[in-house]
């Protein structure tokens, strides 16, 4: 999903850190189109996940509008915790919706006739839940999003249009969870987030001629993306169970601006080397920045084990940070659609020139300096320009689409594409090579006075140092990609009838990866006792663990590739599509598909590589996969429809869905390693286990 | 309502409802419910067009 594209009125408004996801949240009401392309994407696609297009209505010859209100409550609502589940110590309340709400009202029209339309919307909605946290409580997690935006297009002359977008989103969740599962947090580890975007946007589509047809746009979208602490104590992981008492890990202000140009030519020749050509060619050009201010609660993270009820390890950071990133990319591409016969082939090349680099910054000094620590005496706090990666790249797209029949009913089509990743303008690699951004010591903490809250002192054993100064940039890191490959068969069998199946292989090459170049863990397995999967020592389960222990603490990073590890997904798709006709549509599909990783091979400790090939499972068993994996699902079917009644224009719908479970694998983290800090293994292979089938059904009146 | 536990070995302690002060039930560890019944929602939407 990192790699999905989310667009607006043909402009990038993808969050340029949080890659995939967009950059604000949808007014849905106010889209007169959705375009979505799952594979074989147009050339001015820049990556391979899905594509999302939203068109904003724009008003037209006569004022209409719409206002709406959905409203769901406590009361509405069954509950599914019994009596089971209560001897298990779970609230009454948990995962209760207090109440939803969602309220929108748009209008458009001409504000001069055939010349000037307008179109507006307000939204307001709000998702308030009894989220289940540690210690069986409970927290009202709250989401109340306000919005409103206006669209203007002026119809300079028949060839000529000019559109202004503004939309302005606040959005508030005074206890954000930041960590999976909920139940690891409590009430003063949740975040407070208090979010504002902005998106502003100038569109100019014109016909310089009957065969050439031009789109150029210009976007900025502003994200500020803060989470406030909401505790007054030091940060507490708990290592036994993952929970975070006291206070969440940081205090985070985000600020992600992107502005965005492109324009995209369309020229037509009817007749040249026996068929008609469609020729596509243009550019799209990105800045974005990210610009993160960080703090902790007295600059320290601290670690403990319940079950041995001793404390473990304390990090030191050297906060506050002021740190910045920037992303540029600039692409030109072209491609042809040839069209001869029953026969259309379509050919095009992407080319990109990607550059991410750290601008000027400079962050205030840290308290560890002047309380003498010694890993802190050379803390860089100021940081000139500095060029991270500079990629070029070019991908190609061919597809071809074949008349198998000859009246235009059955298509027979393939294509292939190789689409490159898109970088964050944070995380890999760009933060953790920034030394304003990545500096923090870890030690063996000694809790003389067992109050578990750290006291500079408590510190002992050499120091785990992970610096931005430590992690350089493999002079070879290149940049990854996906290889696709789709075959597909359509059939349109009359009555708005449609029969698909799609055949679709890919592959992920080249992901980023971490090694430690000084090599400071062992090179044979250590062994430990495993107490199985009922975690109870003494019982039938029990058995052994291998594990690389670390020797020593030094701690370099370099950020490469993995070469050897192939992602795949082989999937064969068959849908049946019925076209609103005669009151009704439907859309039923069936996907049966494998998602498999084998052959990782480069990682930052050896312990990420044990039992890690296999159906990949969620991203705490595939540590090599970064964030936004849903795993392998061998099997889905989906079924849609509605139906609107003769009365009044009521409408009844209906989803049902039912999908294979995701698969997961024991881990057992939190296990000492003699050079400071722990290690989590997989000690049973990948997708050992997997989780019943679920099913559900919504119907809507 | 329809939940059925599957149970490993071992026994936990619990808190009956969560509640501080509750009753303490000593019960078997479970690894993942084998069926769940999810709970029924009723939402109401309402739309004008003019």
């Amino acid at each position: 999903s990192a790699q999905n594209s989310q667009y607006l009125n043909g402009i990038n408004v993808g969050d340029p850190s949080a890659i995939g996801a967009a950059g604000y949240y949808y007014d849905f009401d106010a889209f007169d189109d959705i375009q979505v392309s799952t594979g074989a994407h147009d050339i001015t696609v820049p990556t391979g996940g899905v594509f999302l297009n939203m068109v904003t209505k724009s008003g037209g010859n006569r004022w209409a509008g719409r206002g709406t209100y959905a409203w769901e409550g406590s009361g509405t609502q069954s509950s599914n915790i019994d009596d089971n589940l209560l001897k298990y110590g779970f609230l009454p309340a948990t995962n209760k919706v207090d109440y939803v709400s969602d309220v929108n009202f748009s209008l458009g029209g001409p504000l001069i006739a055939n010349k000037l339309r307008a179109f507006g919307s307000l939204r307001d909605w709000r998702v308030h839940v009894n989220v289940p946290a540690a210690f069986s409580t409970t927290v009202l997690d709250q989401t109340n999003i306000d919005s409103g935006l206006l669209n203007l297009t002026y119809q300079l002359n028949d060839k000529n249009k000019i559109t202004g977008f503004y939309s302005r989103q606040r959005y508030n969740k005074p206890n954000r969870f930041l960590q999976n599962p909920t139940t690891t947090l409590v009430k003063d580890s949740t975040s407070d987030e208090e979010d504002v975007f902005n998106v502003y946007q100038a569109l100019w589509n014109t016909i310089p001629t009957s065969n050439l047809f031009v789109d150029a746009r210009l976007g900025y979208n502003t994200i500020l993306f803060p989470t406030y602490l909401n505790g007054n104590a030091q940060s507490l992981t708990d290592n036994a169970t993952g929970n975070i008492t006291g206070n969440y890990t940081a205090n985070t202000v985000r600020h992600r601006p992107r502005l965005q140009v492109n324009a995209t030519a369309q020229y037509y020749i009817d007749q040249a080397l026996g068929g008609r050509h469609e020729f596509k060619f243009g550019f799209d050009d990105t800045h974005a920045a990210g610009n993160v201010e960080t703090t902790r609660f007295d600059d320290v993270t601290t670690n403990w084990n319940s079950q041995t009820n001793s404390a473990q390890t304390v990090t030191l950071y050297a906060t506050p940070f002021n740190t910045a990133t920037t992303l540029d990319v600039m692409s030109l591409f072209v491609q042809d659609s040839y069209s001869v016969k029953r026969f259309t082939v379509t050919g095009g090349i992407r080319y990109e020139h990607l550059n991410a680099f750290l601008p000027d910054q400079s962050s205030p000094d840290t308290r560890w300096t002047s309380l003498g620590i010694p890993a802190f005496q050379n803390v860089p706090r100021t940081l000139s320009r500095t060029d991270v990666v500079t990629w070029n790249t070019a991908g190609p797209r061919v597809s071809a689409a074949y008349d198998l029949t000859g009246d235009g009913r059955t298509a027979l089509k393939g294509s292939a594409a190789r689409y490159y990743y898109i970088v964050s303008t944070t995380g890999l690699p760009l933060d953790n090579v920034n030394p304003n951004f990545t500096y923090q010591a870890q030690y063996t903490w000694n809790d003389v006075n067992r109050d578990l809250v750290f006291q500079p002192g408590e510190q002992t054993g050499a120091a785990i140092l992970t610096s931005g100064s430590t992690t350089t940039v493999d002079p070879n890191y290149r940049r990854p990609y996906t290889d696709e490959y789709t075959a597909t068969l359509d059939r349109d069998l009359g009555q708005s009838f449609k029969l698909s199946a799609v055949y679709t292989y890919r592959r992920e090459k080249f992901p980023t990866a971490t090694l430690n170049p000084a090599a400071p863990f062992a090179t044979t397995l250590s062994t430990r006792p495993d107490t199985g999967a009922d975690g109870v020592p003494g019982t039938a389960d029990d058995s052994t663990l291998s594990y690389y222990n670390r020797l020593s603490a030094t701690n370099l990073t370099v950020v490469t590739n993995d070469p050897t590890v192939l992602q795949s997904y082989n999937g064969i798709e068959i849908t049946g599509t019925k076209r609103l006709s005669n009151r009704w549509q439907m859309l039923a599909g069936a996907t049966f598909a494998r998602t498999k990783i084998d052959g990782l091979s480069v990682n930052i400790t050896p312990n990420s590589l044990l039992n890690v090939s296999g159906p990949v499972t969620s991203t705490g068993n595939n540590p090599g996969l970064g964030t936004g994996q849903t795993g392998d699902h061998p099997y889905q079917f989906k079924l849609t429809g509605q139906y609107t009644l003769p009365y009044y224009d009521i409408a009844l719908s209906a989803n049902a869905l039912t999908q294979s479970g995701i698969a997961y694998t024991r881990q057992v983290t939190g296990i000492p390693l003699t050079a400071g800090g722990t290690a989590a293994v997989n000690v049973e292979p990948l997708a050992s286990h997997r989780l019943d089938a679920r099913s559900q059904i919504d119907f809507a009146v | 309502m329809v939940w059925d536990v599957r149970t490993g070995s071992g026994t936990l302690t619990f808190l009956q409802g969560g509640d501080p002060n509750g009753a303490r039930n000593v019960l078997p560890q479970f690894g993942s419910p084998a069926s769940v019944l999810a709970p029924r929602i009723v939402r109401f939407n309402v739309a004008y067009r003019f």
